[in-house]
């Protein structure tokens, strides 16, 4: 039995079971991004190419405003569900989509309003793109309340374990997105207007599907305008806001960068910035694995937070460093392998000085990923943890202040002057941005410890008053009856050693060995995968209060109980036990662990 | 399965038996083996918790079906020395209603 090596083995088989359908969401804006943008190109013309290129902007800060929700929510009802306090959870759920439906209603009108008032002009003077851009925003207006509402949707559908509604309607809203736009486009030839309506409905389609689930009755988060106080809006807001001051970064850095290239590579400048955007856009597909480990990270410090769970908490760290840096380096070294043919897909001569810069660009800017990781997974868990100082200081650095500063200092540097090697500015500003970010994040933490750490526990500065005192429970996970029965005489010792008296202490042990010895015989048996079960015993506000978490099929032992005819005294004897002796059980399934709480 | 010591005293048709030590899910069952291989010619059970310190439902489920075996033969059972522990567990799961315990 050992409880850090397992926990972590839990924590990595959640924490890629999670992984797919985030990866797929994260995937789901660029895949449909790639759709228009085909149908532009080829069904439309270059121009309205443009006007979808230039409402990017517009669509920037609704992701940003969509990630602050999200972020703030996935953090919060994460922590109130480890903690069963549902009405909190159904308060968070209520104030998320009551705010997320009225910035999306305002965002609406203003876009609806903005071609007549003329406010599509900041874009661009050029009257050939705004005869496209002004129809174009007004179908994508349509599509604003479900684009924020879904986003919202999907991190709530993640919590309660039901993320293959979100893979269904992904790959519907994928399908129609591609149906309305051969219907608008190629065969109604609505143009600009076509390309937008498609992807609006599309929107639509995707919100329905997954709304349904809320409003089926069966699901945890309800909505439940008694449930909301009056601070939830302010406190979803207050977590989540740097993510959105993040993208907002960003999209600085975006405009910096784009100036920087055009005055330091003069002539060469149109096709830099062509360069440039071909690969982020090429890439931002692959980018997806990276938020989508953002994503399932995000949850699972969420809920060990709120559990108080010090050993989950680190080894969520620990498995997203250890796991996914590498993939994300063999994935960035495949990129960088095939640079020339994906230079070539967008630029069909290698002669070209563009295509060179796109495949100079393929070879560096992948390596971002794998360096990324460390600090933008250090920000959710300082956003999680109100570790504000660390979370601004890397939103700034990481957004705007490292990548435009070092390309303003590295581009007039490189020579010759104004000649396609100035490219590599930008490229390399962002491979060091990530590792001064990196190093940032180990700062804090020698500043804090006045040394180097010495794990992942301090590298993150985990607080010493965080959770229960390290004597004051037991973690450990089991994998075979006689482990069960080893802990619980364990426990009952514990219990003795904690002064807690002899009833209580019996009882302590005696459920463990009922509860965890009925998924070791009867969970582990169901499928063909290996399983553990994660035990926690702790004496807090003088209860002894026991946690055993699986990841087996769900299974509700309160549902079993409830279905038991008392005259029948054999089966389900140690279930029945437990329900009438313990002082409070809660079950819950949770990011597919069946999580069983116990207070004695 | 871990080895169990059951001690056993003979007196006519009465067979006292007393497990040293836990009745769990391991040891449940060997004491139940042990118990069925001495009940030839047995009217009387009496089942002595002096040296047992826990029963979980395994050991519960052992004491009922020791029960059934002793009522087909139209014998009886009883259990005596029990700690307030178990004798709150018995309780529990209403074994203080169907056999005596002391």
């Amino acid at each position: 039995m050992k409880a850090h090596s397992e926990d972590q083995r839990l924590i990595t088989r959640l924490f890629f079971k999670l992984l797919p359908i985030q990866i797929l969401l994260a995937a789901i804006a660029s895949v449909n991004g790639i759709v228009s943008s085909l149908f532009a190109s080829n069904g439309v013309d270059a121009a309205a190419l443009s006007a979808v290129g230039l409402y990017g902007p517009i669509n920037m800060l609704l992701g940003a405003i969509g990630v602050m929700m999200t972020a703030g929510s996935q953090l919060l009802c994460g922590k109130h569900m480890a903690r069963y306090e549902f009405d909190r959870t159904r308060g968070f759920f209520t104030a998320n989509i009551v705010t997320s439906t009225v910035v999306g209603a305002v965002a609406t009108v203003i876009l609806l309003l903005a071609p007549a008032l003329g406010l599509t002009g900041i874009f661009t003077s050029d009257p050939e793109v705004l005869q496209y851009l002004n129809p174009y925003v007004l179908g994508m207006a349509a599509g604003v309340i479900p684009l924020l509402l879904s986003q919202q949707l999907a991190c709530f559908l993640s919590l309660e374990n039901k993320t293959r509604r979100t893979t269904i309607a992904s790959i519907v809203y994928i399908a129609v997105n591609v149906l309305l736009n051969y219907l608008f486009v190629s065969v109604l030839d609505m143009k600009a207007l076509g390309l937008a309506l498609a992807s609006s409905i599309g929107l639509w389609v995707f919100f329905g599907i997954q709304a349904q689930y809320f409003v089926s009755g069966k699901s945890t988060m309800k909505f439940s305008p008694k449930d909301k106080h009056r601070g939830d809006t302010a406190a979803i807001l207050k977590i989540g806001y740097p993510g959105a001051l993040s993208t907002g970064y960003q999209a600085l850095r975006g405009i910096i960068l784009n100036a920087l290239i055009l005055v330091y590579m003069g002539s060469l400048g149109s096709m830099g910035l062509s360069a440039f955007s071909a690969v982020n856009t090429f890439l931002a597909v692959f980018w997806s694995v990276h938020g989508g480990s953002l994503a399932v990270t995000r949850m699972l410090i969420g809920t060990s937070i709120g559990e108080e769970d010090r050993t989950s908490l680190a080894n969520v760290m620990r498995v997203a460093m250890q796991r996914m840096i590498p993939i994300l380096c063999l994935l960035a070294a495949v990129l960088s392998l095939l640079a020339h043919p994906l230079a070539g897909l967008y630029y069909q001569n290698p002669d070209e000085d563009v295509f060179r810069m796109a495949e100079w660009g393929f070879r560096i800017l992948p390596w971002c990923m794998p360096i990324a990781l460390i600090s933008t997974h250090f920000v959710a868990y300082g956003q999680a943890s109100g570790k504000n100082a660390m979370v601004h200081v890397l939103s700034a650095l990481d957004g705007v202040i490292c990548v435009a500063g070092l390309s303003a200092i590295i581009m007039p540097l490189i020579m010759p002057k104004e000649s396609i090697a100035v490219i590599n500015g930008p490229y390399l500003a962002n491979i060091l941005n990530n590792i001064i970010c990196a190093l940032v994040v180990l700062l804090f933490a020698v500043i804090a410890h006045k040394r180097m750490p010495r794990n992942m526990e301090e590298l993150m500065v985990i607080p010493a008053d965080f959770g229960v005192e390290k004597d004051a429970r037991i973690d450990i996970s089991v994998r075979s009856m006689d482990e069960v029965l080893t802990v619980s005489k364990q426990v009952i010792a514990f219990c003795r050693s904690r002064g807690i008296d002899e009833a209580r202490a019996y009882r302590a042990g005696l459920f463990l060995e009922e509860m965890a010895g009925n998924v070791v015989d009867h969970g582990f048996h169901k499928d063909k995968k290996h399983h553990s079960v994660d035990i926690r015993v702790a004496h807090k506000d003088d209860d002894v209060i026991l946690r055993i978490k699986d990841d087996c099929v769900p299974f509700d032992p309160a549902e079993r109980a409830a279905l038991m005819s008392p005259q029948d005294q054999v089966r389900n004897m140690g279930i029945r036990l437990v329900y009438k002796a313990a002082k409070k059980i809660d079950y819950q399934n949770m990011l597919g662990l069946n999580v069983l709480t116990i207070r004695i | 399965m871990d080895e169990i010591i059951v001690n056993f005293e003979r007196n006519g048709d009465t067979l006292t038996a007393a497990p040293v030590g836990r009745l769990d899910t391991a040891t449940s069952p060997v004491v139940e083996q042990k118990i069925n291989a001495e009940l030839d010619g047995v009217q009387h059970l009496v089942i002595d918790f002096t040296a047992v310190d826990y029963i979980s439902s395994s050991g519960l489920r052992i004491l009922l079906a020791a029960l059934h075996t002793m009522e087909d033969r139209n014998g009886d059972v009883r259990l005596i020395h029990v700690n307030e522990y178990i004798r709150d567990v018995l309780n529990l799961v209403g074994f203080l209603e169907i056999m005596p315990v002391e």
